[in-house]
């Protein structure tokens, strides 16, 4: 029984954190993005920056749906 | 003569001497109150007390600085512990998002400037400030400060610092300074400004709460933090507008973003996701505890429980009173209709839900509902009684 309520608990506690959850490909971009920050003095790294974002907002958008469609499974 | 010479020359060496010390050689102590310190200056010799210095120091517990100053002494860790920093010049500087028709963002951005806001920070220790910050300019928001944010995030520009959390005087809060930071809309070709990717018609800027300080009612309305989840989704803030004049009470989680409403929007919870949605009537009294993504409710929607996810939707008429109860995903359906008292569930209109057709509900000319598919030769209508 003690088991049941600690997996329960558990659980619940990750649900609770789980807002957000980027994918590893998704974390490795975004280090990129702060990376190139460091060394974008007068925005010489602004092109790059924004290519960069731009495939995290495609990643986003292809892992919403693919979310919509398992949980329409 | 000459020993009188000699003497004085010795007296003189000896006496200089003397009154020469050396500062370093002085004994470390544990200070007292009580304990003299003394100056000369400029021939003018002076005497106090530790005590008398700390009475003049009861008296100034503010120091005016510029951001740069002010970042050059926290970095250096010379701030003054318990000194309240009046920081003059802080200014919100941003890069404006605007994303292309693809819904991608532009290759460039153009960086944008706010009024100046005096803001003042506590000195918790000689690097470290307090989380509380206070604003002259608005003195009945509550307002955190980060320091750390020196330039903007994509075009590198000098930035004083940026705006974390405002609660404004209406207690409407955001993670980022809604009282600057602008959105962009474009025209839909209706001269509505509520498209968020370029249409190449004219566009304007939003603040967030559009109506709020001119004029509108918008109230108690608190977004979730999304600027920490931002360089994972492609954009550095939330993008959400309410141009409604009436928007009250509204909660979201941190997944909420890219959103347009335009009428009003009142006593809602959106816990799932919720993005790229253009609202443009009313929306009240609703629970979205699901995904909704990429709809557009063009007319008054209230009273719902949207408890699945629902998503490529668009309601066109009054939407009210109904509740839609469903496993598989409500999509790809148009509502044409005043859709009003009914329930929506799988097991009556299985075809409504979970596959990838278009569907439509509207209402005949003999003031019926009806849903309408077609099935690769003729249209099909479902009567919803």
């Amino acid at each position: 029984m003690k088991k049941y309520i600690l997996i329960l608990i558990t659980l619940f506690a990750l649900n609770a954190n789980a807002q957000y959850q980027p994918t590893p490909e998704q974390i490795k971009i975004a280090q990129q993005i702060k990376e190139l920050q460091k060394t974008n003095k007068n925005g010489k790294n602004s092109k790059a920056i924004i290519k960069l974002m731009n495939q995290n907002r495609e990643i986003a958008k292809n892992a919403q749906t693919k979310k919509i469609v398992t949980k329409k499974r | 003569m000459r020993k009188i010479i000699i003497l004085t020359v010795f007296l003189v060496a000896f006496l200089t001497n003397k009154a020469q010390v050396n500062p370093e050689t002085f004994p470390t102590v544990t200070p007292q109150l009580t304990d003299n310190v003394y100056s000369q200056t400029g021939g003018t010799v002076k005497k106090f007390t530790l005590q008398s210095i700390l009475d003049l120091q009861d008296g100034i517990d503010t120091i005016s600085i510029t951001y740069a100053d002010f970042y050059n002494a926290i970095t250096n860790s010379q701030l003054v512990g318990g000194m309240t920093y009046v920081i003059t010049d802080f200014q919100t500087i941003y890069d404006q998002m605007d994303f292309d028709a693809s819904g991608a963002l532009k290759p460039t951005l153009v960086t944008k400037t706010g009024a100046i806001e005096q803001i003042w920070v506590l000195a918790l220790s000689s690097n470290q400030i307090a989380d509380k910050a206070y604003s002259r300019t608005y003195p009945k928001d509550e307002i955190q400060y980060d320091w750390t944010y020196n330039a903007t995030f994509v075009n590198g520009s000098p930035a004083k610092g940026r705006i974390s959390e405002r609660i404004d005087e209406f207690n409407n809060r955001t993670d980022y300074d809604h009282r600057e930071i602008k959105f962009i809309r474009y025209d839909d070709g209706n001269g509505n400004f509520v498209q968020i990717n370029d249409s190449g018609r004219a566009s304007q800027e939003f603040l967030t709460f559009n109506s709020e300080f001119t004029g509108g009612i918008v109230r108690d309305n608190w977004l979730g933090d999304y600027y920490s989840i931002g360089q994972f989704s492609g954009q550095e803030y939330g993008n959400n507008v309410f141009t409604g004049g009436f928007v009250v009470s509204n909660k979201t989680s941190s997944l909420f973003f890219t959103n347009t409403f335009s009428g009003d929007v009142t006593n809602n919870t959106f816990s799932g996701d919720v993005n790229t949605n253009i609202f443009s009537g009313e929306v009240t009294t609703n629970t979205f505890s699901g995904i909704v993504n990429i709809n557009t409710f063009s007319g008054d929607v209230n009273t719902n429980t949207f408890s699945g996810n629902v998503n490529t939707n668009t309601f066109s008429g009054f939407v009210n009173i109904n509740t839609f109860t469903h496993t598989n995903t409500l999509q790809y359906c148009t509502i044409a209709s005043y859709l009003n008292n009914k329930t929506i569930d799988e097991t009556t209109y299985p075809i409504l839900f979970g596959n990838a057709f278009k569907k439509e509900i509207l209402k005949g000319s003999n003031l019926s509902d009806y849903i309408k598919t077609f099935d690769g030769t003729i249209d099909q209508y479902i009567l919803i009684p």
